[in-house]
This record gives structure tokens, sequence and C-alpha cells, in this order.
């Protein structure tokens, strides 16, 4: 580090760690500090937007397939199941090679409010097509859980004194369903954006980020070393198994918080 | 003489499960007259609030209204409608018009009460909001002019996504909610305006009850169904709620379709009633005509079984067995109170024709303001020696 800020790329390949590189470069001579530090932004963003994508596609497919039911049920959720018997992995690679190259710009906000520092990047690439694709292969599970509860409470009696007082469906989901609904797919959502940054990770580890900025990519380079430098591989890979095991707990977290029924039982 | 305002023909509905086809409401007919109440009684499963929610369009699958046609009286809506078969006179037949047509007639038409209105609020929306809700949908589809074809367009995918991306929008304007604060305020909720700003979890059954009614008023309906509204309430609360609705029945000028298994709301509150069982309309007429002179076995088997205040004494007189099941497969085609009934007959084998309960002649065209029933005894007076044995009665259901 150097001036508060971390120096990004060394003159020379340090593979250990120095006071300058305290984990040394990578074989191109990037700081893996730094490269860490970074990383999380990419694999985040890829998770959080990923998971945004799931559910807007996932939501309101699963909500209409519960509450109309009969064929638009069949027909949604049959899709779906198709969709699920695919390995997402799989799947993944071959939507990847289907949608190409996108990249998306994003400036980063110390750069668009001027606090800028000479050495910090302006701006950074976004995966946009592992974003889209991590989203499209992971609307399924917001879908099925969408459905669930659209079953449930389409079953209620307050849907059907909506009705009779005039609302029309798109209303009824809307203003009705979805805020009742709401809890288990927020719930769901944190736990999948933990298997969105794994899906991201494991597309890059095998060549398919769309950008070199990323964890999985590191331990894919850091797997020619491990006999001799066992921490290229290993520290990106800890990096991942704390974000994930952070973000689940999170979930764990909101799942009780939001459910009074869980607190209940174990209580009672 | 009133005007008509319903007349409902040989309606049935089925319910097509697994096991067979259910015919839940197997043919009836009957007519509710403009300002009046009209009880329909019998015990659970009989078919009542099928029947009911047949007449809002809320029978859900596995279940359809297979056969019959509901009139229901509006020149006004007769005039727009152009297929002449779903006309006939002022009235029109709300079966044979189109699905956003009939919707439309939820809220200033027909508007239904239910059962348990703990559960008929949503519990993340507001009561106030509800009810303005229900002011809102009217008011704009009013707005539009063609109110019948407008409701549709009121609220679609557009709305929904502008509503996703600005979760600030609100759909019930400050008029509407004004109007919803009013609406508590006439079913008698004490401090109306704050009231209006809490949860359903925050009242009491037969405050929900009360603001169910205001949710009900506010299209101003020409009918209003009520599902077994006090079956929820205690007594008290229950003599408070049917009090509101035979004081709002007179200021809002509505007709009621009350539906109950309780024969003492139906005493105090009916003009008319209809006693209901399997399915079937048994017997109807007006107040009197059922209490004191009935015709039909179950009707008064029904009465038998309440408990006398002057004698409490007296023993009960409970209707022996149960209902048969309403599978298409085991009903076959006979009076099915048969096996209950202490008058069956050998003609009861056969399926009893609905006949004027007094002259006993046959009902062709069911003029159903008259006092009818679908039972043998006004023509074929009880006979102990033609008394159907019990096991001539199993025979007949083991071969079916």
């Amino acid at each position: 580090m150097e001036n508060g800020t971390l120096q990004a790329i060394s003159e020379s390949v340090e593979v250990s760690g120095t006071w300058k590189y305290p984990l040394g470069t990578d074989p191109l001579g990037r700081d893996m500090l730094s490269r860490l530090v970074y990383g999380a932004r990419t694999s985040l963003l890829v998770g959080i937007l990923g998971t945004l994508i799931a559910m807007s596609v996932g939501v309101p497919v699963g909500l209409s397939a519960g509450y109309f039911g009969k064929r638009v049920d069949d027909t949604l959720m049959r899709i779906a199941d198709i969709m699920l018997a695919f390995p997402s992995l799989v799947l993944a690679i071959a939507l990847v090679g289907l949608i190409g190259r996108v990249a998306i710009p994003v400036p980063a906000p110390w750069a668009t409010l001027g606090l800028v520092s000479e050495s910090m990047p302006k701006s950074f690439i976004l995966p946009g097509t592992v974003v889209l694709v991590v989203g499209l292969v992971r609307w399924v599970w917001f879908a099925r859980v969408a459905r669930g509860e659209a079953l449930s409470i389409a079953n209620e009696e307050y849907i059907k004194a909506a009705k009779s007082v005039g609302a029309s469906n798109m209303y009824i989901l809307r203003k009705h369903v979805f805020p009742n609904a709401i809890t288990p797919i927020l719930v769901l959502g944190t736990i999948q954006v933990a298997a969105m940054i794994i899906l991201s990770t494991s597309l890059a580890f095998l060549g398919f980020s769309g950008t070199t900025l990323s964890w999985g990519f590191d331990v894919a380079q850091g797997r020619d070393y491990l006999a001799s430098a066992w921490w290229v591989a290993t520290l990106p890979g800890l990096a991942i198994l704390l974000t994930v095991v952070a973000i689940n707990l999170i979930g764990d977290w909101l799942r009780d918080a939001l459910d009074p029924g869980i607190e209940g039982e174990t209580g009672g | 003489m009133t005007r008509e305002l319903l007349r409902v023909r040989d309606l049935a509905v089925r319910f097509f499960t697994e096991d067979g086809q259910v015919n839940a409401v197997d043919g009836i007919s009957f007519t509710i007259k403009a300002g009046e109440v009209f009880g329909l009684v019998g015990e659970s499963g009989a078919g009542k609030s099928v029947t009911a929610r047949a007449l809002m369009d809320l029978i859900e699958t596995p279940g359809r209204i297979t056969d019959g046609a509901i009139w229901y009286r509006n020149p006004e809506l007769a005039d727009q409608i152009d297929t002449s078969r779903a006309i006939n006179g002022d009235f029109v037949d709300i079966r044979q018009i189109a699905d956003p047509i009939r919707r439309s007639l939820r809220g200033p038409s027909f508007a239904m009460i239910f059962q348990d209105p703990m559960s008929s609020f949503d519990p993340t929306v507001t009561v106030g909001k509800q009810i303005g809700e229900a002011v809102e949908v009217q008011r704009r589809a009013s707005a539009d002019g063609h109110r019948a074809f407008a409701h549709s367009r009121e609220y679609g995918l557009g709305s929904m996504l502008l509503d996703t991306i600005v979760p600030t929008r609100e759909f019930v304007s400050p008029a509407s909610m004004d109007r919803a604060v009013d609406l508590l305020e006439q079913v008698g909720i004490p401090d109306p305006g704050d009231r209006a700003e809490q949860y359903p979890h925050e009242f009491s059954g037969g405050m929900l009850q009360r603001a169910m009614i205001a949710q009900a008023l506010a299209g101003e309906p020409d009918l209003l169904i009520a599902d077994e509204p006090t079956t929820a309430l205690d007594v008290t609360i229950q003599a408070q709620i049917l009090e509101l609705l035979a004081e709002l029945q007179t200021t809002e000028e509505m007709s009621i379709l009350l539906i109950t298994h309780n024969l003492g709301v139906i005493s105090q509150m009916s003009d008319r009633v209809g006693v209901m069982y399997a399915g079937e309309l048994v017997e109807q007429g007006t107040l009197t005509d059922l209490f004191e002179h009935h015709v039909h076995p179950y009707t008064a088997g029904l009465l038998q079984s309440v408990p006398d205040v002057e004698d409490p004494s007296a023993e009960l007189n409970p209707i022996d067995g149960t209902m048969p099941s309403l599978l298409d497969t085991e009903m076959g085609d006979r009076c099915y109170f048969a096996d209950r009934c202490p008058k069956a007959m050998e003609t009861c084998l056969e399926d009893p024709p609905v006949v004027d309960a007094t002259s006993g002649e046959p009902m062709t065209e069911p003029n159903t303001t008259r006092h009818v029933t679908k039972c043998v005894l006004p023509n074929q007076p009880y006979d102990p020696t033609a008394a159907l044995s019990a096991d001539k009665s199993n025979n007949t259901e083991g071969s079916e």
C-alpha cells in the first residue's frame, strides 16, 4: 500500500508477499490484495443484479401461475420444469454462448463524486452477460416459491372479497397477492445472491466471466501454482466462502425476523 | 306489488372432482323482488353458499355453472347488450354476457359479505384503504362513461408495472378515502377517521363485519348477498349486525339474499324464504307460508329441531340421518330426502315435481313468487299403507 491507496500493479512479479504487496502478485504482476478487494465488487454486484433479474422474471411468472391456475399454471410451470431439468452450470454455459458478450461500463462512484485519486479506476466493466445469464438460469426458483404462495393466497377469502367489489385480476395480483407473498421471496432472494455468486465465480473459473476481475478467475489462475504458491488460489477461494456464508447468515436472520411463526414454535 | 329484481331459473352448479361429478346446486329456481330480503336456509353442504357464489360468478375450479339462467333486471344494461338471447324485456341473463361486463356488475349490482370477517380482509392493507379500493374501482369505472366496458381497462399491466417501479403511487384517491370514512361511519364504527388507518388485526370481529358491510355498500348494490354474516360472531354482536343490515336495507333500498342455517335469523329478517336440501330448493314461500303452512317434511323437521324458548324442557326433535352424498353417481333420480323422511312413500323413489304447495298444480314456468314445494305430498296425502319400508329404500340405494 502507498499513500493510503492500493498500489495495483507492481513493476516486477512478486509471488510471495512483500510489505508493499502483502499477498504477492499474480503472474502478470497485479497485486493480489487489490484483486481480492475489487473482486468483491464484481461478485456482489453480479449476485445482487442477477437476483433482481431472476426476481423480475420469476415472481410475475410464479404469481400469475399460482393465481390464475389451470392452463396458465400448467404452461408456465412446465416451462419452469424444463428449465430445472438442466444442470444450472451447463445451462449457464450454453446461455453465455447464446447471448454473446455484453459488457456494461459502470462508473465508480468516487469518480462521479469527484473524489478521485489518480491511481483509482474511473470506471469498471460489469460482465453484463454473466449478470443476465445467472438471472435467467435462476428465475425458476423464484417462480416456484411465488407460485406456492400465490396458490394459497388465491384461496383466501379476502381475494374473493376483493373480486366481489369489482377489483380486476391485475389489481388483485399487484396489491393483494404480491404484498402477502413478499416474505418468502425476500428470504429466497438473499440466499439466491449467494447462489448466484457461486454460479458466476464457477463461470469465471471455467473462463466465461466477461471480466478478468473476478475471484473465480483468480482461483483458476492460481490453480497452476498450487504446489509452489498455494495462497494464490486459496485466498480468493476463502473470500468466496466467507461472502457466501455471510450472505446465507443474513438470509437466515431475515427469515427469523420476518416469520413470527418460527419464533413462536420454538418458544412455545 | 314490487318489481322483480332477479329471476334465477334452473341454476345448476357442478364440481368435477376426481371422485366424480358433484351436483352442488341441482336446478334451482327462485325470484328476488326489489327491496325484499330473501332468506336461504338449509343444513351445511346443502348448496347455499355455492348458490351465492354462482350469482357473484365466484365459482372456482373444479366447479362450473353448468345450466340455467340468472335473469337480472337492469334496463340500462339491457340497452347495451347486443346478444338478443341474453335479453328478455328489462331482464338480462348474466350467464350469457361477456366476462368483463359480468365482472363490472360486481359492486354496483351485486355485492357480497362473507362468513368470516377476519379472513376476508387483506392483513397487509389498512381497513380504510380496502374500503377505499372498492369506492375507487366504482368511481373510476363510472367516470369512464360506458361503465360496463371500462372495468378491465382500469387497472392493467401498465398500472401494475408503474406501481412496481414507483411503490409510493396510490391507487386510492383522497376523495375515495373520505368516502370510505363516511361509509365506516354509516355502519356505526366510532371514530371512523382513526379506525380507517388501522389494520384488520386491530379490529374486533364485529367491527370487521361492519367494515365489510361498508365495503359492500361502496358500489351501492342492488342486491347484497349476505353469506352467513353472523356465523363467526357472538350472539350480542350478531343482533347488532342484523339490525344494521335491516336498517341499511331500508335506507339504501336494496334487496338482500340472506344465507344462514339459523332459523331465528331468518324469521327476524326475511320477507320470503327458500329451504335448500342436497342442492335443491325443496320449499319456498313467504315467511308465514314456511313457518306456519309448510308442506315439505324437511321444512317441518328443520323447524322442530329448534329449541323452544317457551318450553325449555321440551325434547329436541332432530332429523335422523345425514344428507346424502352429492356425487352424481350415487344420487340417482329420486327424492333425496326420502331416506330420512318420516312420510316417505313408494312414489318418493321417483323425482318429485315442483308443485304449488296448496293446490298441487305443477309449475311449468316456475313463477316462484308463490308458495311452491318439490314434494309429492300436496297431490298425494300421506298414506301409511304405501309407506316406503326401510329395506326397500336400502335396496334402491344398493342397486344404483
